[in-house]
């Protein structure tokens, strides 16, 4: 009589190669630490056991992310030849189109970015992404709220997130908080980011512009054009913020403006969103993408 | 009486990397319809590879082998063959049942036919309580009783026996003695090899024996043993006489 | 076509009480049911995950499957010794190597349907929904593919132990993924030896990325045309003929080795 097998004579091999595969990833990938953490952090099982291979696994998830959000449709790389038959037939089977998930589809690309955000924790533009989902396709900013304390327990120095929780305060009407996020954001800037980068810098006058905002709701024109002026400085492109400046130094007042253009101003969006001045035409017709709202402000000035 | 096999001058090379060895020399053998054939030799004289190449196994190198006149090349010429290896392993996750239906299967047999003869032979080799559990549960005897069974399941006009007594009881032994005479009687030519020499005595019609991969010896089994000499010591007495050399 | 027929059927009684396959329905039912607890923000109706790394795994686990079935079927015959009273009947070795691909091929595609089912009432149990045209053809293309990978597998293990053939295939299938569809992208940065090394596994491997719709199934892109799908199916019927007829031809001379036990 023979023996019974007890396992298939294949699982324990293959078993164990993905068990030595793991362990030789991760201690491949074992590099120095976060230099910015003064604060030791609570760490997970997951993340003592990967140690830092987790940061690949979790960009991984944040490409698959991506891939949702273009709706299965990947990245067209240059190609040496195209005139295969095979490529020809890969063409109409692969999804090709140019295409976003839009509504409440967005929702399917939340457990990529869950996943992303549990196997790298540091990875803060995960977060980020995450709330921006959470707050503007599917009109839930307390979970975005959730993921963003998330966040901030997670990297308590990233300036980016009480940025963007200061943003969705604005739009609970907690202006006090705001305000104070703001503050914190700023005092942590640039974080573990470049000073000098490009983003950086447009993340900072972002923040100095909604420090503004909520200064001249309040009434007090000077520290808001005082950081106004700063923000030209820092960015002498900024056209708006420029037209701005040079409307408030003439005398104009916008403390009088409605909560809905505030939440607009404050959206910290590049684009010059027009606001009806003293001279303008009450008929003109407002220059906007086609996604927006598209509502006649009367102003009277 | 017509030949069940012929075998003419049969040569077998096997060639290996640095060397080739003859397994088989110009083998010359002929057995007749409804005999019992003992096919005798040492290890290694060629008594398996000649049953590998009746059985369409390996190819030869030269000559000719023949089963009832078939060219042992054409897979038609196993129709009317049934073959019990010399250790009988099968499939232990099939029951003996279904091992001799599937069989019973690959012969062509129609499955109403079929299930009559399983239950037959399943009684002859004394499975038929065992019938319905896996292989993989049997006995060493239990194994070669129903590697019989798959062999007669198409009622063979040839039975090809490599070693059928090998590991058995003396019990075990019996029951091949008597299913051997059973096929005699029945007309059937049985065609097997064996190291119980004692038993080739008691059941077989002709013999040969085989030595370096050529018939030393071969005839009716009461011609060839003198009398009040045994086989054994026959057989000894022939391959002893046998010149030394290697082959190939 | 009864000979090949019965062979095939041992393969599959081997195969469900070898209990390997309920091994890797147990191990998709527990990865789906993992999914399933996921609480994705407490909203409701995210599916494509779940449709998405289960297809992915359904996929996974039926490569697993052919490889492991289709490759141990002719080395264990030879190894077990159960080859020669297999001969000794009416059977060709051009019936013994088909009879073990149609075995191997037909449990696997058995058992990818099992999978597809299971991840099909997951996403349904979920609230999703999954177009049944699409799904079906790619359905229609997994099957195909995996007779491509167990005749693949066969072929391979004419000629070599179970756990040579399985490794060789398992590199050749990752390859044929991984590397074959990715060819024309890297030939842009490679001349010379490397390129035509490249090359010549473009036309050497199989495409199976042209069997992969579970992008489309996922995210929805509806069904593809009727003559692209033939125009697939048909490329790897003649790739299966292909690998059979290698199998055919490595293993109707060979001479079986003798001895111990393997």
């Amino acid at each position: 009589m023979k023996p019974k097998r007890k396992y298939g004579d294949w699982v324990l091999p293959i078993g164990a190669a993905l068990l030595l595969w793991g362990v030789a990833f991760s201690m491949a990938c074992r590099l120095e630490g976060n230099r910015f953490v003064s604060v030791p952090i609570e760490q997970s099982f997951l993340e003592r056991v990967l140690g830092v291979s987790r940061v690949a696994f979790g960009q991984t998830f944040f490409e698959q992310a991506d891939l949702y959000f273009h709706q299965g449709v990947g990245y067209v790389r240059q190609q040496a030849f195209t005139n295969s038959v095979f490529i020809r037939a890969y063409e109409v089977i692969r999804p090709s189109a140019h295409a976003h998930t839009t509504g409440y589809t967005v929702s399917e690309i939340l457990p990529w970015l869950q996943f992303t955000t549990r196997m790298d924790p540091k990875n803060v533009t995960a977060y980020l992404t995450t709330a921006y989902w959470l707050r503007s396709a599917l009109r839930r900013p307390d979970l975005a709220e959730q993921v963003l304390l998330e966040a901030q327990r997670k990297n308590p120095y990233d300036y980016r997130v009480y940025n963007e929780r200061a943003r969705i305060a604005f739009q609970r009407r907690d202006d006090s908080r705001a305000a104070r996020l703001l503050d914190a954001a700023l005092k942590v800037w640039p974080s573990n980011e470049d000073p000098e980068d490009e983003q950086t810098l447009l993340d900072l006058s972002v923040i100095l512009s909604r420090q503004a905002i909520l200064y001249e709701m309040k009434g007090e024109r000077d520290a808001a054009l005082a950081l106004f002026r700063k923000v030209v400085e820092l960015r002498p492109g900024n056209v708006a913020v420029a037209r701005r400046v040079e409307a408030m130094e003439q005398g104009m007042d916008y403390s009088h403006l409605d909560r809905k253009t505030w939440d607009i101003l404050f959206g910290g969006t590049d684009k010059p969103v027009h606001v009806c001045g003293e001279g303008d035409d009450h008929d003109h017709d407002h220059d906007h993408d086609h996604n927006h709202d598209c509502e006649h402000h009367h102003h009277d000035i | 009486m017509a030949a069940a096999i012929e075998i003419k001058d049969l040569s077998v090379v096997f060639r290996a990397r640095r060397s080739s060895v003859a397994a088989l020399q110009q083998l010359s053998l002929s057995v007749a319809e409804g005999t019992v054939f003992g096919f005798l030799g040492p290890n290694g004289a060629g008594k398996t590879t000649t049953m590998h190449v009746l059985l369409g196994f390996i190819e030869f190198t030269a000559g000719s082998a023949s089963i009832f006149g078939v060219d042992v090349r054409e897979s038609i010429a196993r129709r009317r063959i049934g073959y019990l290896p010399e250790h009988p392993e099968t499939y232990p996750f099939l029951t003996g049942r279904e091992l001799l239906m599937m069989a019973g299967r690959l012969f062509g047999m129609k499955r109403g036919a079929l299930r009559a003869r399983v239950g037959e032979l399943l009684r002859e080799v004394d499975l038929e309580d065992s019938a319905d559990r896996r292989i993989g549960t049997y006995s060493r005897g239990m194994m070669q009783r129903i590697g019989l069974a798959q062999a007669l399941i198409n009622d063979p006009d040839l039975v090809i026996l490599d070693e059928p007594t090998g590991g058995l009881d003396p019990l075990g032994r019996m029951k091949v003695r008597e299913i051997i005479a059973k096929l005699r009687a029945a007309g059937k030519t049985v065609f097997f090899s064996s190291h119980e020499l004692s038993e080739v005595e008691l059941v077989c019609d002709h013999l040969a024996i085989v030595s370096r991969g050529r018939v030393v010896a071969q005839g009716r089994a009461t011609e060839l043993v003198s009398q009040g000499e045994s086989l054994e010591k026959y057989f000894l007495r022939v391959i002893q006489h046998e010149p030394a050399g290697r082959v190939g | 076509m009864m000979r090949v027929l019965t062979l095939s059927r041992v393969v599959w009684l081997e195969m469900i009480r070898r209990k390997d396959l309920y091994v890797l329905l147990i191990l998709l039912v527990t990865l789906l049911f993992v999914l399933l607890s996921l609480n994705i923000f407490g909203l409701g109706g995210v599916v494509r995950y779940v449709a998405d790394v289960g297809l992915l795994f359904a996929w996974l686990f039926a490569i697993i499957l052919g490889v492991s079935t289709a490759g141990r079927q002719l080395p264990q015959e030879e190894a077990k010794r159960t080859i020669y009273p297999l001969l000794a009947k009416p059977v060709t070795r051009a019936d013994v190597v088909l009879g073990k691909w149609l075995g191997s091929w037909t449990i696997t595609v058995s058992c990818t349907a099992l999978f597809y089912l299971l991840v099909v009432g997951v996403v349904l149990l979920r609230g999703g929904g999954i177009q049944p045209v699409t799904l079906a053809q790619g359905f229609v293309l997994h099957a195909v593919a995996m007779g491509i990978v167990t005749a693949l597998t066969v072929a391979i293990s004419t000629r070599m132990t179970y756990g040579a053939a399985a490794s060789v295939a398992y590199i050749l299938i990752a390859g044929a993924f991984s590397i074959a569809s990715r060819v024309p992208e890297l030939l842009v940065h490679e001349e010379g030896f490397v390129a035509r090394g490249l090359l010549a596994l473009y036309y050497g491997l199989p495409h199976l990325e042209l069997f992969d719709l579970r992008q489309r199934i996922v995210h929805e892109w509806g069904a593809i045309p009727c003559r692209t799908l033939l125009f697939v199916a048909m490329y790897g019927v003649v790739w299966v003929l292909f690998l059979l007829l290698l199998a055919w031809m490595g293993y109707r001379r060979k001479r079986f080795k003798r001895g111990a036990l393997g």
